[in-house]
């Protein structure tokens, strides 16, 4: 909640510091494939299951530019099955297939002090993540929900650039903090207990290329690499009346691609 | 010491999203580790002339075979709760737990001494699934309960997870109020519900089956309760019972009485007697009368 309240409390400050500027608009949409994949490790840092696959997703994105600021509120969402195959609880191994769902919402502020080719940015990222393992043969799901926010600065930079076509890079890393999970142990008569999240971090590396069709309209192409960490949870000691058991969210490392195909419209 | 035990006519189980439990014997099945399955008259029965001394005398013999493999009826108590329910649950939710894929680490924290161990899950979609989950002396974490011994659990089809049996085979119980109780008995579930039945041949040679019962005391003090009683010939009669004795005449009783209802109103009573011999009456709704 607190990095919530502080996340909200960024994004109202840059836009006040941005105020009263002449303001150039654009909305964005993109249709992304996803390459996702996710590993989860134990604490002899032993792989415990591997989630890999190509999802779909789009993007829309509003961003107005503000003399040497770009704001940009941008909203994602992927939606698709990927393979699963690690064990079981007892060890067995197992495959199965993961249908992931992902949210993301962010905000970001390009600030380029000399108006040349390289820009600074900050962006905070609310990301919630819908992890349903589906039931295979006689093995049962499992359902978990991630919701964290991430802070992320950075570098963007043009390669290459003339009337009509531009390369752009950009290179950033980000902290995650506070992230909680949410674990749906119904069917075990556990309930959804929540656990903390351990603390992560990330990288984020994009390929981006732009061409003008026009005065307001553009296409654009772009390959965007996204890894990130998070820390083993917090245990938390759960009933169901019969067994008391103890649980833990496992060390895990989150390596994502997307390849991007958006149309760029200027106001 | 008299023990208590409970088995309800319907045991809510906490099924998961499946469950791999095992149910060997199809359809019926026995107390303990009995082969003997019933396949006479489920309806409910006409008590008349007839056939009520020997309803009420099967009845008699049934008591004592609750529990085929001691020979005694399965007695257990947890915390004065009572219940194979909670001893069900607890097995249950050994296996449902060790069902779910890794994802989360669930750590050991179901026994806070000794373990526990489930065999290998068949990851089928059909057929006979059989697991086996063993208890070396577990103290069940956040309960009083030690458990120690083996239970089986068997699907005749994991494409139907609802229909399996649970068999405890020599299982013990142990908590501070009640001591130490051996479980032996089969338990057989059919959409989510169980019920322990017990079938075995009279001395009749007919095989019978009691089931639901809720039993105290023992052979020698006497057993009181009441159980639905499935005579292989006639048919289903309920039974309420006080003082049943055994010792003396065999697989019959040697004290106490049982009283029982069928269908259309008809309903029966039988003495035992200890010089083995019985006497009783029945009342079929319209007329009445003794042996």
């Amino acid at each position: 909640m607190l990095y919530a309240k502080s996340g909200l409390l960024f994004v109202i400050a840059l836009f006040i510091l941005t105020r009263h500027v002449f303001a150039e608009t654009s909305a964005e949409l993109n249709l992304n494939f996803l390459n996702f994949n996710y590993e989860e490790f134990d604490t002899t840092d032993e792989s415990l299951d591997k989630e890999a696959g190509i999802i779909p997703g789009f993007t829309f994105t509003v961003s107005k530019y503000l003399n040497n600021f770009n704001n940009t509120i941008s909203f994602e969402a992927y939606d698709g099955e990927v393979d699963y195959n690690g064990q079981l609880q007892s060890g067995i191994p197992h495959s199965t297939r993961t249908n992931e769902t992902l949210y993301r919402a962010f905000y970001k502020l390009n600030w380029s002090p000399t108006e040349n080719n390289i820009s600074i940015y900050g962006k905070t990222t609310w990301q919630q993540w819908n992890r349903d393992v589906l039931p295979e043969n006689n093995i049962s799901g499992l359902f978990e929900q991630y919701q964290w926010w991430s802070f992320e600065i950075g570098v963007f930079t043009t390669l290459f650039e003339n009337s009509r076509d531009k390369w752009l890079l950009e290179f950033g890393t980000s902290k995650i903090n506070h992230g909680t999970i949410k674990i749906d142990l119904s069917s075990q008569n556990f309930g959804q207990p929540v656990l903390q999240l351990g603390n992560g971090s990330g990288i984020s590396v994009a390929l981006i290329y732009q061409h003008k069709l026009s005065d307001r309209n553009e296409l654009g192409l772009s390959l965007h690499y996204q890894r990130w960490t998070f820390g083993r949870s917090n245990t938390k000691t759960i009933s169901n009346g019969f067994i008391t058991i103890d649980i833990t969210e496992p060390r895990s490392v989150s390596n994502q691609t997307a390849l991007s195909f958006s149309y760029k419209y200027y106001f | 010491m008299n023990k208590f035990i409970t088995f309800p006519t319907s045991t809510a189980l906490l099924l998961g999203a499946f469950l791999i439990t095992a149910c060997s014997s199809s359809g019926g099945g026995g107390g303990g580790t009995s082969n003997i399955t019933f396949d006479g008259t489920t309806t409910a029965a006409i008590i008349d002339s007839t056939n009520a001394e020997a309803i009420g005398t099967a009845s008699g013999e049934a008591i004592q075979k609750a529990d085929a493999s001691t020979g005694l009826p399965t007695l257990i108590s947890i915390s004065n709760t009572t219940n194979m329910d909670e001893l069900n649950n607890i097995v249950i939710s050994s296996v449902n737990t060790s069902n779910l894929p890794a994802g989360l680490d669930i750590s050991s924290g179901l026994c806070t001494s000794g373990n526990a161990s489930i065999s290998d899950i068949p990851q089928v979609q059909s057929g006979p699934v059989a697991l086996t989950i063993t208890y070396n002396n577990c103290a069940l974490s956040g309960s009083t309960i030690t458990v120690n011994g083996t239970v089986f659990m068997d699907y005749d089809d994991i494409s139907n997870p609802s229909n399996f049996s649970i068999t405890y085979s020599n299982f013990t119980v142990t908590d501070p109020d009640n001591g130490t109780t051996t479980v032996n008995m089969t338990m057989i579930c059919t959409n989510s519900s169980c019920t322990i039945n017990s079938d075995f041949v009279g001395s009749d040679g007919v095989t019978h089956r009691i089931t639901n019962f809720s039993i105290v005391g023992d052979a020698s003090s006497g057993f009181s309760g009441s159980a639905s009683f499935f005579h292989g010939t006639y048919g289903e009669v309920n039974i309420t019972f006080n003082g049943i004795t055994y010792g003396g005449c065999g697989a019959v009783p040697d004290g106490g009485n049982i009283n029982f209802t069928g269908s259309s109103s008809s309903s029966g009573s039988i003495t035992f007697n200890s010089d083995c011999t019985v006497s009783g009456t029945w009342d079929t709704g319209s007329t009445a009368g003794s042996f």
